[in-house]
């Protein structure tokens, strides 16, 4: 199938394409999932080079997986999104504790000098905030608040109900809050 | 209150989080990622359809030597069957052959056995 058609393509079916042999169709899907693997082990791990590692690793399993992937059973993204954080658990259990000094300098230079750096700064404090708190919870809030991810694809890809879904956001919510406090001001917030 | 301003602070930190550029992956990982996939495409081609199961039937004229032998053992047993028929009573112990190979003679079943004719006298 030619690459221009295969855009719409849904996942999974590209997913039969790739493992029937069609070139096109693994450049659409690495295209496409990757950067999302990607952004979920940074925000798992606050490492762009342990993130890229691990996205990496994903995305082989994914094609691995391929010529076994029964269509219509589970979603391709939840399926990516739950291997990602496993293999994020995995790094997060052996190194333990996230350096986040060692994250480059970004590379976007359309934004004026301040708001880059109240952004980055506001971006760094979150990161900080999230690496305090237990995997699950993290797991939970990034997958809700930043990914965007609903309440029953999260409880998916957690293998978890709803309602123990909303308790951990909840929970990490608070602990984000409580995490930040001494922080507002310093990050542009005032109360009032 | 404070509680509100939580929600809408960490609402504002989770949209910059959304738009950092830090959790954008290099151009060389999507680069990486698909000569890794083109290359587990090459290696693993798509198995092709396992062969069919033979019947038993033909497992059966396979182990006599597939359907040149047979027609070989059909062809003695019709051989067989005429030599016994044209050979008269050389192979067999009544006239059946005779009757069948002569031109004129008919042929009873009674000839062949006693028990085929009618027993007249049984109904009375």
């Amino acid at each position: 199938m030619p690459y221009d058609q295969q855009e719409d393509t849904p996942d999974d079916a590209l997913l039969v394409l790739y493992a029937n042999g069609d070139g096109s169709a693994a450049r659409v899907l690495t295209l496409r999932l990757t950067p999302r693997a990607f952004a979920h082990a940074f925000r798992m791990l606050g490492d762009r080079a342990e993130a890229e590692d691990v996205a990496q690793e994903a995305m082989i399993r994914l094609f691995k997986q391929a010529p076994d992937w029964r269509q219509g059973e589970a979603k391709v993204t939840t399926w990516l999104y739950r291997v990602t954080a496993n293999l994020c658990t995995d790094r997060l259990r052996k190194t333990k504790g996230v350096a986040l000094d060692a994250i480059p300098e970004p590379e976007d230079g359309a934004k004026s000098a301040a708001q880059e750096m109240q952004d980055r700064a506001r971006a760094d404090a979150l990161q900080n905030a999230l690496a305090t708190l237990p995997d699950r919870q993290r797991q939970a809030v990034v997958l809700r608040h930043i990914e965007g991810q609903s309440n029953p694809e999260i409880a998916e890809i957690m293998e978890i109900s709803v309602e123990a879904v909303e308790s951990l956001t909840a929970r990490g919510k608070r602990a984000l809050a409580q995490a930040l406090a001494s922080q507002r001001e310093a990050l542009g917030y005032t109360d009032g | 209150m404070a509680e509100k301003f939580d929600d809408d602070m960490l609402d504002d930190l989770f949209a910059a989080a959304r738009n950092d550029s830090r959790a954008t992956p290099s151009p060389d990982l999507p680069a990486r990622v698909l000569s890794e996939a083109e290359g587990l495409q090459v290696a693993e081609p798509v198995p092709s359809a396992p062969p069919l199961r033979p019947s038993l039937w033909a497992a059966l004229v396979a182990a006599v030597g597939g359907w040149p032998a047979l027609s070989g053992v059909a062809m003695a047993g019709v051989a067989g069957v005429w030599i016994g028929v044209a050979s008269g009573t050389t192979f067999m112990q009544n006239t059946l052959g005779l009757d069948i190979y002569g031109e004129t003679a008919q042929s009873y079943l009674s000839d062949l056995d006693d028990t085929y004719a009618f027993d007249f006298t049984a109904e009375e």
